[in-house]
């Protein structure tokens, strides 16, 4: 009964003083003697779609973020699948701001959301919270043991990330060899036994775990141009490839991307700034 | 509907530990099968193939594995003293905790400054509360639980008070109330047993460091 808006909230105030008696049962809307305006906005108020439901949003949203952030997206990506409107704060990462040091003073990290005087920090956490909070457009599945398989996978993911880590990170031919080849090792179990032969993660729609895994539809492939190899290909992984490219047509996705140059330019610069320097 | 639920651990596993202790203050019976990693049987290598780690449970054949899955999987399917808040910010602040303790709990053996630095981070937690969860354990208390045993043995074994009472009353407070709680007092790895194997870790280590 969330999803009763204000305006839906005061309609229904007004009628149920003004409702005919009863002997204790409930009695259907239609029985009741709506004025043509009252009849309106309870309509509205329930048929209303996503997008008007910041109205429950009583407090304000912010997410403190960066552009190049692929956790910071995830959030965003949430938010609008449930059509919550925020305001959005960049954070430049070399000078925190007060903002961040005074809500997330454990970590110091993006991405953070503040839903009126609460902040929520970890982007996993986040999510969990923005999929509770706003249960419509749910993003993990209803039976306990499919969401605990969803959070297997998603584990899955963050513990693999130190393989990807040494995959951008590796240096000399025998580490990139070996760094290539437990990537993909890990992307074909993700493939095989995440994925199978669903359109997305989620199933027909997309679910907490494709968000998870969502920088692999963007972000992966330029990691791949700076080391030089490329993994994610539609011969060796087909069913992952092609969930890549589903993932970035979402309109939610699709509409909410970093710009490929500027993102390219940005790993570019770091990426270089940590090879070892070539004069000794 | 006869439940049949299957617990695959190891006796020292700290993860494990965590899952007995939800299985118990939930009164949920089940079955233990005791691990040995050298030498995994079939059953695990079935139920958690991409792992093959213990903590797995398995409930009415259908296998979990990863401690924290399993915990929010027994907190949603047996639904008597519940673990997590009911609230979604309290739920967020848990599973934050939680997550915190976990990460910064491996870091603990290299970094005793930082260390301090995060226990006065759960030190501040504790304010105005027996338990993480308030008045009952709840899911952060089972996620630090290991914390607490560990300090403790680590105490004993390095010789050193790392939780002190003067800078750390709350936490040492709190680790003595939720080692005397009776399920978890019932529940813990022998002693001796847990001081042997630090003890074998610590002069391992010594010795490495030694030969550098």
């Amino acid at each position: 009964m969330r999803l009763i808006l204000e305006e839906g909230r005061s309609t229904l105030r007004t009628m149920l003083k003004t409702r005919p008696k009863s002997n204790g049962f409930p009695i259907h809307f239609s029985n009741w003697k709506l004025t043509t305006a009252q009849a309106k906005r309870l309509h509205l108020a329930r048929r209303t779609r996503p997008p008007h439901l910041e109205l429950i949003t009583m407090a304000g949203v912010k997410l403190l973020g960066f552009w190049a952030s692929p956790f910071s997206h995830r959030v965003i990506w949430a938010l609008k699948l449930k059509g919550v409107s925020y305001e959005y704060i960049e954070e430049d990462l070399s000078n925190k701001s007060q903002l961040l040091i005074h809500n997330n003073p454990a970590d110091k990290q993006i991405p953070v959301l503040i839903h009126g005087d609460k902040a929520v920090a970890e982007s996993l956490v986040i999510l969990e919270y923005i999929d509770e909070t706003w249960p419509h457009n749910p993003l993990l599945p209803k039976g306990a043991y499919e969401r605990a398989t969803a959070r297997f996978w998603i584990k899955f993911a963050v513990e693999k990330g130190a393989t990807f880590y040494a995959f951008y990170n590796s240096n000399t031919g025998e580490e990139q060899e070996k760094a290539t080849k437990e990537t993909v090792e890990v992307l074909k179990i993700i493939e095989e036994e995440a994925l199978g032969d669903e359109k997305f993660f989620g199933g027909e729609d997309i679910g907490l775990l494709d968000l998870v895994l969502g920088w692999f539809a963007h972000w992966f492939d330029i990691i791949e141009e700076l080391v030089g190899v490329k993994v994610l290909d539609a011969s060796k992984l087909p069913r992952l490839h092609a969930w890549t490219e589903n993932f970035k047509e979402v309109p939610v996705i699709k509409e909410n991307l970093p710009d490929r140059s500027k993102l390219l330019a940005y790993f570019k610069h770091k990426y270089f700034a940590h090879l070892p320097s070539l004069d000794n | 509907m006869a439940e049949e639920v299957k617990l695959f651990r190891t006796w020292s596993s700290p993860f494990a530990l965590r899952i007995v202790w939800a299985l118990k203050i939930k009164g949920v019976e089940y079955e233990t099968i005791f691990e040995d990693l050298s030498n995994k049987s079939p059953s695990l290598l079935q139920y958690n193939p991409t792992h093959k780690k213990v903590p797995v449970l398995v409930h009415n054949g259908k296998p979990i594995a990863e401690s924290y899955v399993i915990l929010e999987y027994i907190d949603e399917t047996w639904k008597e003293t519940p673990l997590l808040p009911e609230d979604p910010y309290e739920k967020a602040m848990a599973r934050f905790w939680a997550k915190f303790g976990d990460d910064k709990g491996k870091e603990q053996e290299e970094a005793m400054v930082e260390a301090m630095e995060n226990l006065q981070f759960l030190e501040e937690e504790l304010r105005g509360k027996k338990f993480f969860g308030g008045e009952r354990i709840g899911f952060v208390d089972l996620a630090l639980g290991w914390l607490a045993n560990l300090i403790s043995i680590l105490e004993d074994v390095a010789g050193l008070k790392i939780v002190g009472e003067d800078k750390f009353p709350l936490l040492s407070t709190w680790m003595k109330d939720f080692a005397d709680s009776p399920i978890i007092k019932d529940n813990w790895p022998p002693r001796d047993k847990m001081i042997a194997k630090f003890q074998a870790l610590r002069d391992a280590k010594l010795a490495a460091a030694a030969s550098k």
